[in-house]
């Protein structure tokens, strides 16, 4: 499903126009990033939480030149599901 | 980490998008409740500003039962997999978005220096080589008084001296006594081996031995001029102030020595000479220049000191610590090459890269106001 679909459904559920939809979307996924810059965990019931995990730098080794390179540590934004959503998806 | 509460997210989505506060809490459910419900049938929902998630299969796999030991069997599931956006990505690694991939053999490049980068080194003026050769020429300078005094023949030394070179004599002195007994020993060693076998290696330590001796002998002699002046200067070297006169002095000591030691490091020493005076001369001019007086047109119309071919993966920070001492001046780099440089990074391998030719304050790596001023102005770029 794209974000096309989900706004459409989304619009359908609630009752609104696609472009309140659209902006509610907009609104709620800029607050999500937003909160997890400031190196915050944030947990959706029935779903999963959403936190920030610092990658620690690490060497890799170019196969095709063989030069050696140092990857510098890095933050990304992990989502772990909660155990409702897992069992949601064991079977499909 | 702290943690935010459902009811914080709530009120934040709310006044960004100026709607109520319920109609908010309603919405967040029901995205929520559709990820999931499409995640089962689709497989995938991707949200725009979020990022994508996915469905993936996990195939059963053999493991081990870490507390018996035994081989078990993991069933194979479903997982569900997140992939942050581009632009999340970016916005959560901004702390860090500064660093990037670096190759080894960059930093072994920072580490140890090429031969070239080496010969780049000399001809500057840096604290580090100013360092480096008064300790050369302090060497230089105690290898020589022991060779003169050895020669019993200085020429009268100022007051304060006497006892120095009386001293030095003295060690001199037992050094040859202590080198005539050791050749004694030779020989003796020698005729009773000679007795034995007819020749052997201690002949051509001996040889060695008598050739430096002579060597120096006539080096002291033909340079007597020089060990005069030297001595004439040595009275200032007692007080460590005045370091700046006798620097000159150390110079030519350490020129004139040079050629007993072998030709390619005299022509090196030579050269680094040259620029030392260089340098020395154009702070002179420039004695009172303001760093703060510097524009972008004098880097571009300075005097080019040299050309440097850029090595593959080497940037303009790196171009500059070889050049300057410090990859704070990049700027300058930079600006003496705009050119040919479009951008700050856009340096490519065999570009050749001027460097200017810059007032001493300007480019001292080891005075923080440069240094601070070079900051600045990379901040501006």
């Amino acid at each position: 499903m794209n974000n096309k679909g989900l706004i459409a459904e989304l619009s359908k559920r609630l009752g609104v126009t696609q472009k309140q939809a659209s902006d509610m979307l907009d609104a709620s996924t800029a607050a999500i990033v937003d909160s997890m810059k400031e190196d915050t965990s944030l947990m959706l019931h029935g779903f999963g939480s959403f936190e920030v995990r610092k990658k620690s730098e690490r060497v890799i080794i170019n196969p095709s030149s063989g030069l050696q390179m140092n990857v510098p540590p890095k933050l990304t934004l992990v989502f772990k599901p909660s155990e409702k959503c897992k069992l949601l998806i064991t079977n499909c | 980490m702290d943690k935010i509460n459902i009811q914080e997210i709530i009120d934040l989505i709310a006044s960004q998008s100026k709607q109520t506060k319920k109609f908010s809490e309603q919405f967040l459910r029901e995205l929520v409740e559709v990820i999931g419900e499409y995640l089962q049938k689709d497989g995938i929902v991707k949200v725009k500003g979020l990022g994508t998630f996915k469905v993936i299969r996990v195939e059963q796999r053999r493991s081990v039962d870490v507390a018996t030991g035994n081989e078990i069997i993991l069933p194979s599931h479903n997982k569900v997999q997140f992939i942050p956006e581009e632009g999340v990505k970016q916005q959560v690694n901004a702390p860090y978005a500064h660093l990037s991939t670096t190759t080894e053999e960059e930093r072994r490049n920072e580490n140890s220096w090429s031969s070239e980068s080496r010969e780049n080194l000399f001809s500057m003026p840096s604290h580090e080589q100013e360092s480096q050769r008064s300790c050369k020429g302090e060497m230089k300078k105690e290898k020589y008084l022991s060779s003169e005094s050895r020669e019993n023949e200085i020429s009268m030394p100022s007051d304060e001296n006497i006892h120095k070179t009386e001293f030095c004599k003295e060690e001199g002195e037992e050094k040859e006594e202590r080198e005539e007994s050791k050749e004694l020993e030779e020989s003796e060693e020698r005729k009773e081996s000679e007795e034995r076998k007819g020749l052997n290696p201690w002949w051509i330590v001996l040889i060695v031995i008598n050739i430096l001796l002579i060597a120096i002998l006539c080096t002291s002699q033909y340079w007597k001029p020089y060990t005069d002046k030297w001595f004439a200067d040595e009275s200032d070297e007692f007080y460590p102030e005045t370091v700046a006169a006798d620097e000159s002095a150390y110079e030519e000591v350490n020129v004139s020595e040079e050629p007993v030691a072998a030709d390619t490091v005299a022509v090196m020493v030579d050269s680094t000479l040259l620029a030392y005076q260089d340098s020395v001369s154009n702070a002179e001019v420039s004695a009172k220049f303001d760093i703060h007086s510097y524009t972008r047109k004098m880097a571009a119309e300075a005097p080019v000191r040299e050309v440097v071919t850029v090595i593959d993966g080497s940037r303009l920070t790196m171009v500059a610590y070889r050049a300057y001492g410090s990859k704070d001046f990049w700027v300058y780099v930079y600006d003496a090459n705009r050119d040919v440089l479009r951008s700050p990074s856009g340096v490519n391998k065999g570009m050749e890269l001027k460097i200017a030719d810059l007032p001493p304050e300007l480019t001292d790596p080891d005075s923080p106001e440069a240094l601070e001023f070079a900051r600045e102005l990379a901040q501006k770029y």
